[in-house]
């Protein structure tokens, strides 16, 4: 089998629609597991929000843009990371948001394969950087955020 | 219509959610898959030859190029170096078309190759884990057998790019008789979105497909494919 992918073309639209219906609706996650269970559940509301979502012409979030999130995210999932706010943005578009009192982390999901990632550190240095499908860099970013993050906690306690 | 004249008949199925390979944290255990199914999506349409031993697939985020043996064991393969010109021409087909939509060119962000080799054990001489160097099953009678291993692919300035996924299941044919099933696919992000660079993946998958088959299977085993082909 020779496949290839692309985007863009072809949104999904909500007319026409002879694949699935309300009733078949449903998530699929393969073991009980809290943080994936409310990441996947977000994304699903972002893809179903209506165009104009935001008083203008903003469109849903893009299915492949989701899917791609997904499978970004689970490729951060260290151990006490916490569930990262999903924002939509206005081009199909969306960010993931890590902010703690020591820094802040944002990946700015264009499309699947473009990714603007931003962190802020607990010295109020900005590192800025683009990147595809390798998020090796940002494992260290939220290593260094939930650690130090973690650290201020117990300083506070 | 395109594709028409070689693939007339034409048949609808559910569409193939996305799947994109991504690197961050090491793997440490099974690749647990989920995903949502909740978005209205086109279906997927099947665009197969007359013989029906090719197929192109076609929906809104996918082109596919499928070559099958089928149920005629006289049905040979056509080899790589033709499907591989035939899906090259079949993109370059559906980039005109979308362009004179959308005057934009097909921006491409994933790639698959994937081959499905049917192994019978049917009067087979040696034991299932024998065809195998990565298994030591001898004397092992299992019920059904079910194998999956992933390897990275790394790019020119070594990161990753992509997976080759390892599959070996057991399972019977249409006669009840016993086989495994070992598929081996690459998939991976294309150097750039070009159509260029994704026949690039495709090939350099291809190779390291058939580099890994060379390598997973036994001596013995390659001796009796010697004696059969």
């Amino acid at each position: 089998m020779i496949t290839a992918f692309s985007e863009g073309f072809f949104s999904p639209r909500r007319t026409n629609v002879t694949s699935l219906d309300a009733s078949r609706s449903h998530v699929l996650v393969a073991e009980h597991d809290p943080w994936s269970e409310t990441v996947v559940r977000r994304l699903d509301d972002l893809v179903h929000l209506p165009i104009g979502w935001d008083g203008y012409a903003a469109r849903p979030v893009q299915f492949s843009t989701a899917y791609f999130t997904l499978s970004m995210l689970t490729q951060l999932k260290i151990p006490g990371c916490e569930v990262p706010q999903l924002v939509p943005g206005v081009n199909g578009d969306l960010q993931a948001e890590w902010h703690t009192e020591s820094g802040s982390i944002e990946l700015h999901v264009l499309a699947p394969n473009r990714v603007e990632a931003w962190y802020l550190d607990h010295d109020q240095q900005v590192k800025e950087v683009a990147l595809t499908n390798d998020f090796t860099l940002v494992v260290g970013w939220l290593e260094s955020l939930m650690g130090n993050g973690r650290a201020a906690e117990a300083t506070a306690a | 219509m395109l594709y028409q004249d070689q693939f007339p008949i034409v048949e609808e199925r559910q569409p193939i959610p996305p799947a994109f390979e991504t690197f961050g944290l090491p793997q440490r255990g099974p690749r647990v898959e989920f995903g949502f199914v909740s978005c209205a999506l086109h279906n997927r349409f099947l665009f197969l030859s007359r013989e029906k031993d090719q197929l192109i697939q076609f929906q809104s985020d996918r082109l596919l190029h499928n070559w099958r043996k089928g149920l005629n064991t006289e049905n040979e393969y056509p080899r790589f170096e033709s499907l591989i010109k035939d899906f090259e021409a079949e993109l370059y087909l559906l980039n005109e078309y979308m362009k004179n939509l959308n005057t934009q060119d097909l921006r491409i962000n994933q790639c698959e190759i994937t081959y499905t080799n049917q192994i019978s054990l049917k009067g087979s001489q040696i034991y299932p884990s024998q065809w195998f160097r990565i298994m030591g099953l001898d004397d092992f009678n299992v019920e059904n057998m079910s194998l999956t291993f992933t390897k990275l692919i790394h790019g020119s300035d070594n990161s990753p790019t992509g997976r080759l996924i390892c599959e070996v299941n057991s399972q019977l044919d249409s006669v009840g008789a016993p086989l495994l099933v070992v598929q081996l696919s690459a998939r991976g992000a294309p150097r750039s979105t070009s159509i260029a660079d994704a026949l690039d993946f495709l090939c350099i998958g291809r190779d390291l497909i058939v580099k890994m088959f060379a390598e997973i299977t036994s001596k013995a085993a390659h001796a009796v494919w010697e004696r059969t082909q």
